[in-house]
């Protein structure tokens, strides 16, 4: 059945492919009119912000038009640029020919000589053209012309360079990537001034048009990553691509997986030390996010002000952050586990005051970890989904005052609410948000098995968790990367942070072509 | 789509486990806690009178009434597994050996014998190895009677005694723990347990408890504890008094702050003999004569440290002769030591261990110093 | 037959030998060492661990005689197809059994220490799923795994061990010189049992990357095995004295109970102990559940092992539960070590000096040493 869905589908892409292989874009004729109208046919029922300017330029009286899309380009500038010295009649023409030829040649010459832009070029048929358009280009058409001419107009609505909000760095750089691609690209440029430095321009989605860039650095990066890379990318078939976590979830190894595959950082120092890692950069138009694949557990405990202050400190966050992740996962499993089955385990003055604290509460431990647990769930997706200020006040309304309340009204013991805050705390402490998101999807299922099996359900989870992580894949890097297999030189950048005079190597298990950081003879001089 | 397949297969795996789980599964707050465990002998003979001492927390942290903070349950059995399944049928929660501290045997259930009772704490996996043993002087139900204000229970004020207060006092008998004894009576070697007393209002550790194999053979003062401390390496931080010496009157008192002794069995054919070691260091602590002459100089000082080895060489060989003669029991396990030093000739005679235990002779050497003699000359 | 990738590190094979040893052999071994002799437990310990490291070197070199198979390819090499498919059968027999006996030795002490009232059929069923979830995967997943928990296992047994000390009296191996060394000879094979697992060398040289590399790994993963064992057996005897150690069903279990934790922030270190020894003996259980698989499916003549791990877990399931007291299980114990004595001692022994003396595999590798 589920072979017979997949040779269907398969089939029709080959259907579609066909469809568009036979269909042939319609060309543009010499006679003016005639495009002006074709792109008018086009364009009239998609709006008012598509404005149609036709004129005559002025020195050899030849029909003109621009068509652009208002609120994507300058106007001022094409006002400047190009249709005053149009309209005005700038240079001169000494054009020795008939009509039709002199025409042409007066069309080459506006290109050449009369607007003052720095991006032109030409577009051969109506789809090329229209993509233009739509992406912010200014169409020139000249009559006798049968090519459309493309300025380079492009200027939209944008937010600046602005510190980035989720990996915030007390010492560190604080700009941050926007929505526009050529800006983040320029960004990185500015990192890493490097001709080796690649970007590889792809275009997605049927509907959205959207621009992709897949960066590395030519001679670092693993040819084969980058090939397969564009291989996923190209496999996909979408109308639209709005974020490049979408984009994330397409060409991921294990769709079914909580872990993230990848990372995603809005800092182009994070982006550009992943380059010069071996790895590649995936930027999405029209998002600050940047994909950094391929990704390897331990990545995601980094933050980039570990190496930006000394190694020490950068080492012993690291393992905060272990441990962190430990306690966001296991901390309601463990309590649950060793007040409802193995309370043995506990010193006896705590067991004591445990179970002191339990008296009178209705539920057994499990019920109560759980409802503690979506409580202070949903009190955090209330606190972010609503705006700052609010979002604060929901923070303190339900960390304060239901907490207090829960132990008082007897649905909660002191200890629990101990717990759900201690595990809340540890979640946030994990520096990439989308691996804080596994850790608080998979506490539950462990709670579950800690609630029926008890200890021995907590190590079933450990166990499980490990051989789905160990099979884990991102782009044939093993997610487990230097625990297994082990890598000891990847060591020093994975569970603490060595001195950077240590860490000679490039991560091995991202198989870069030039492993060496340093060049050797660098290395002895230091 | 294969992968599909696979999660909804797992899916069903584990929720059909899952969903039918929770066998163990006991609230911390359904459990009576155990904090000791007192065996006495019944009315009827081979029949014992047991009693829990079941924790009330909410009581020992302050919500209930302060006087009641433990529950002592009794009943008569002749097993100790039967007794506990007596008091389940009396008591409301789910009882819990784990946090058992102390198990308290009265001395006439001793003098019966310990080995037959003992053998379910140590086939039980909840029972913590380091459960004190205790001899009670009286019946069990004075003991637990008394609820001193600096403790939760009973249970917790014998064991923390023994915790605390050993270290620092000689004259009590070191704790013996399940560990400990189930060691002795698998070998089947003699052994002191430490023996309580009920006083009005608390419970006093008086001596020890001789036993021979398992059964009560005798009690041993605390002076007697003393010189036993001195032969089985576990010297606390005691003291040892001392009068007249070097002609001044009143007590001199001597306050040991480090001591090890060293016993090696010499094998001479069919007899052992026992060279003793014995180091210690320690501070004056006390002096009774005060008449501010500035008497602590070298020689008072050597007359001082010869006195207290007289003293521990005389303890020693009293101790070894009460043994021999008047127990007949080797509670220093002198026996364990001459097994681990010569495995062979020890397994030859083992039968007859007694019999040369018997004949076994000390040879004490003792050094001591004086190392400070505290703020006053 | 494998490509590149799925090929085994050095580490990896070193940690497969060792995390397929250490199983159940960790809680019980020093009770089965001082019941076969007294005084040289530790000796003996460190004598089959010498045994079986000797072992693995044969074992190890018979497969680099045959680059890229193992013994169910090279056995029809050397003795002909006809006493190859008996040796097969013997090899599926003997994994389907110690599988089924390492998990109902695992059920039964999880069942006294942590779980008293979950029916053992949960606690086997569970393992078994996981097992499944792994072994499926292929040797290659299952060495990753034991490669990641391997550090669990050695530093949650150092601490054991390390606290251990605490109540360890030098004074009981005083008597070592008098160790009868006949004695500890004669009974190398009773300790032997606890070592079985390291026959997974027979299968994972096929698999290595650098097969050169093998005898090393091999002697490397039964060395640190023999390490912790004899560590463990010594502080055992050293805590207990050896007449106490008799009679304890789990010793190091009762040595995990009698530590007093420092600061007594924690009670019950057996616990404590138990959870990480389940990492332990699931490494075991897997490594087997994947061998029974896999020897299955090659004595059927079939490829495919995967749909074979489903359908032996069944079989050992059911095997598990076949003992019906804790007496036919060591019962169910001596028969497999037997059955292991013959499958993965003394098979491999005929078939390597057969094979040299028949001239069988490349003798290049050999002398590439």
């Amino acid at each position: 059945m589920v072979r017979i869905i997949k040779k269907k589908r398969y089939n029709k892409d080959k259907e579609g492919k066909e469809q568009q292989e036979e269909y042939i874009a319609p060309t543009f004729s010499v006679d003016f009119d005639e495009n002006f109208e074709k792109f008018k046919g086009y364009l009239e029922k998609s709006g008012d912000d598509v404005v149609f300017r036709e004129f005559a330029f002025a020195t050899a009286d030849i029909k003109c038009g621009v068509i652009f899309i208002d609120g994507m380009v300058s106007k001022q500038w094409i006002q400047v640029n190009v249709i005053s010295p149009l309209l005005l009649g700038g240079g001169q023409l000494n054009i020795d020919a008939d009509e039709k030829e002199k025409r042409y040649k007066t069309a080459l010459t506006i290109k050449r000589k009369i607007i003052s832009a720095a991006e032109v070029s030409e577009a051969e048929d109506l789809d090329e053209a229209m993509r233009m358009l739509i992406s912010g280009e200014t169409i020139l058409l000249v009559d006798g012309y049968d090519k459309a001419i493309v300025i380079g107009t492009r200027e939209f609505p944008l937010r600046g360079v602005q510190e980035p909000i989720t990996d915030p760095v007390i010492r560190g750089p604080r700009d941050g990537f926007t929505e526009a691609l050529r800006f983040n690209t320029a960004l990185l440029r500015r990192k890493i001034k490097d001709p080796n430095l690649v970007f590889d321009m792809m275009t997605l989605g049927r509907r959205s048009k959207t621009d992709i860039i897949i960066s590395y650095i030519k001679g670092i990066t693993n040819p084969k990553l980058v090939e397969d890379a564009k291989k996923r990318i190209e496999k996909i078939d979408i109308d639209a691509i709005l974020d490049s976590g979408q984009l994330e979830q397409l060409i991921e190894d294990n769709n079914i997986s909580p872990f993230p595959q990848m990372q995603n950082t809005e800092r182009p120092d994070k982006a550009a030390s992943a380059l010069l890692e071996g790895r590649i950069v995936i930027f999405v138009d029209g998002t600050p996010f940047v994909i950094i694949a391929p990704a390897s557990l331990y990545q995601f405990f980094q933050s980039a002000e570990d190496y930006y202050e000394r190694w020490i400190i950068g080492t012993l966050l690291r393992g905060l952050r272990w441990v962190g992740s430990f306690i966001a996962t296991f901390a309601p499993a463990l309590y649950v586990a060793i007040v409802s089955y193995h309370p043995g385990m506990l010193p006896t003055p705590l067991a004591l005051s445990l179970a002191a604290s339990r008296e009178g509460v209705p539920f057994p431990a499990f019920i109560e970890a759980l409802l503690m647990e979506t409580t202070i769930e949903l009190l955090r997706e209330a606190g972010a989904r609503l705006p700052k200020p609010i979002g604060q006040t929901i923070g303190i309304v339900g960390g304060i005052i239901i907490g207090d309340a829960a132990v008082r009204a007897g649905i909660a013991s002191p200890f629990m609410v101990i717990v759900v805050a201690v595990t809340a705390i540890a979640s946030f402490i994990i520096p990439s948000y989308s691996l804080a998101i596994a850790f608080r999807i998979i506490r539950f299922p462990i709670m579950i098995l800690a609630g029926t099996l008890g200890l021995y359900g907590v190590m079933l989870a450990f166990i499980i968790i490990n051989i789905h992580l160990t099979l884990l894949k991102s782009f044939d890097a093993n997610y487990m990367s230097p625990i297994s297999p082990v890598q000891v030189s990847d060591w020093k950048d994975a569970f603490v942070r060595a001195p950077i005079q240590w860490m000679k190597k490039r991560p091995v298990y991202i198989n870069p072509v030039d492993i060496d950081r340093y060049e050797q003879d660098a290395v002895k001089e230091m | 789509m294969k992968r599909r397949n696979k999660v909804v297969f797992w899916g069903i795996c584990i929720s059909i486990i899952l969903l039918t789980g929770c066998w163990d599964r006991v609230e911390i707050e359904e459990r009576g806690f155990v904090m000791g465990i007192g065996i006495d002998t019944g009315e009827k003979e081979g029949e014992m009178l047991i009693t829990y001492q079941i924790a009330l927390p909410a009581a020992m942290f302050g919500e209930g009434e302060a006087d009641k903070k433990v529950w002592n349950v009794s009943t008569t059995s002749p097993t100790i597994i039967r007794a506990k399944k007596n008091i389940k049928t009396r008591v409301d929660k789910v009882l819990n050996v784990e946090h058992t501290r102390v198990i308290i045997i009265s001395k006439e259930l001793a003098e019966q014998g310990i080995a037959a009772h003992m053998d379910y704490f140590l086939r039980d996996v909840d029972m913590r190895r380091r459960t004190d043993i205790i001899i009670s002087e009286g019946p069990i139900k004075e003991i637990f009677a008394i609820t001193p204000p600096t403790a939760r229970s009973t249970s917790d004020y014998l064991a923390d005694i023994l915790l605390l207060n050993e270290q620092h006092v000689h004259r009590i008998s070191s704790d013996v723990d399940l560990l400990e004894l189930a060691k002795n009576l698998r070998r089947g070697s003699d052994f002191i347990l430490v023996k309580a007393k009920a006083g009005e209002k608390d419970i006093e550790l008086t001596g020890a408890a001789v036993f021979r194999k398992d059964t009560y053979v005798g009690h041993l003062s605390p002076d007697e504890v003393k010189a036993t401390k001195w032969l089985i390496d576990d010297i606390s931080r005691g003291t040892i008094i001392l009068q007249d010496v070097d002609g001044l009157p009143g007590h001199m008192v001597f306050e040991i702050s480090e001591g090890r002794s060293k016993v090696t069995p010499r094998i001479q054919g069919e007899r052992v003999d026992f060279d003793v070691q014995i180091r210690i260091e320690g501070d004056v602590a006390e002096m009774q004569h005060l008449n501010f002459e500035n008497i602590l100089t070298q020689y008072f000082i050597e007359n001082l440290e010869r006195a207290i080895e007289q003293l521990i060489k005389r303890q020693c060989h009293e101790i070894l002769k009460k043994a021999q003669e008047k127990f007949e029991a080797d509670f220093m396990d002198f026996g364990g030591l001459v097994r681990q030093y010569n495995a062979r000739w020890f397994k030859a005679h083992e039968q007859q261990w007694r019999e040369i235990f018997k004949e076994s002779e000390l040879n004490v050497s003792v050094d001591a110093n004086i190392r400070r003699i505290g703020l006053v000359q | 037959m494998s490509t590149e990738k799925d090929r085994l590190s050095s580490v990896q094979v070193m940690t497969l030998a060792a995390m397929t040893i250490i199983g159940t052999g960790l809680i019980n071994l020093p009770r089965q060492v001082v019941e076969a002799v007294e005084l040289g437990g530790v000796l003996l310990t460190l004598v089959a661990g010498g045994t079986v490291t000797t072992l693995s070197v044969v074992i190890t070199l018979l497969g680099r005689r045959f680059p890229n198979k193992t013994i169910i390819e090279y056995s029809s090499d050397i003795v002909g197809p006809i006493l190859a498919k008996g040796i097969h059968l013997l090899l599926a027999v003997y994994f389907l059994v110690g599988t089924a006996l390492v998990l109902r030795l695992f059920s039964d002490a999880m069942k006294a220490f942590l779980l008293d009232n979950t029916p053992i059929e949960v606690i086997m069923i569970t393992m078994l799923i996981l097992t499944i979830y792994l072994a499926q995967n292929g040797i290659n997943a299952v060495a990753r795994i034991c490669e990641a928990f391997f550090p669990i296992v050695l530093i949650s047994s150092s601490i054991l061990l390390i606290l251990g000390l605490k109540n360890f009296d030098i004074k009981e191996f005083y008597s070592l010189w008098q160790v009868d060394l006949v004695d500890v000879v004669q009974n190398i094979s009773a300790v032997t049992k606890a070592y079985l697992g390291f026959e997974v060398l027979l299968f994972a040289v096929a698999f290595m990357a650098k097969p050169k590399k093998a005898v090393i790994c091999g002697v490397a993963g039964v060395g640190l095995t023999t390490i912790i064992y004899t560590a463990t057996v010594a502080i055992c005897i050293g805590v207990f004295s050896y007449d106490a150690l008799k009679f304890q069903m789990y010793p190091t279990m009762e040595l995990a109970k009698s530590i007093d934790f420092p600061g007594a922030f924690a009670e019950r270190f057996d616990v404590f102990f138990a959870i990480f020894w389940i990492v332990a003996v699931f490494t075991t259980i897997c490594v087997l559940h994947y061998l029974a698989g896999f020897t299955t499916v090659r004595l059927i003549g079939l490829k495919n092992y995967r749909p074979f791990i489903y359908l032996v877990a069944p079989i050992i399931y059911f095997l598990a539960l076949a003992p019906q007291n804790i007496y036919q299980v060591k019962l169910c114990g001596q028969i497999f070590s037997n059955l292991g004595g013959l499958a993965v001692v003394l098979i491999p022994i005929l078939l390597f000096i057969i094979a040299i003396i028949r001239k069988k595999g490349e003798r290049g590798s050999e002398e590439a040493k």
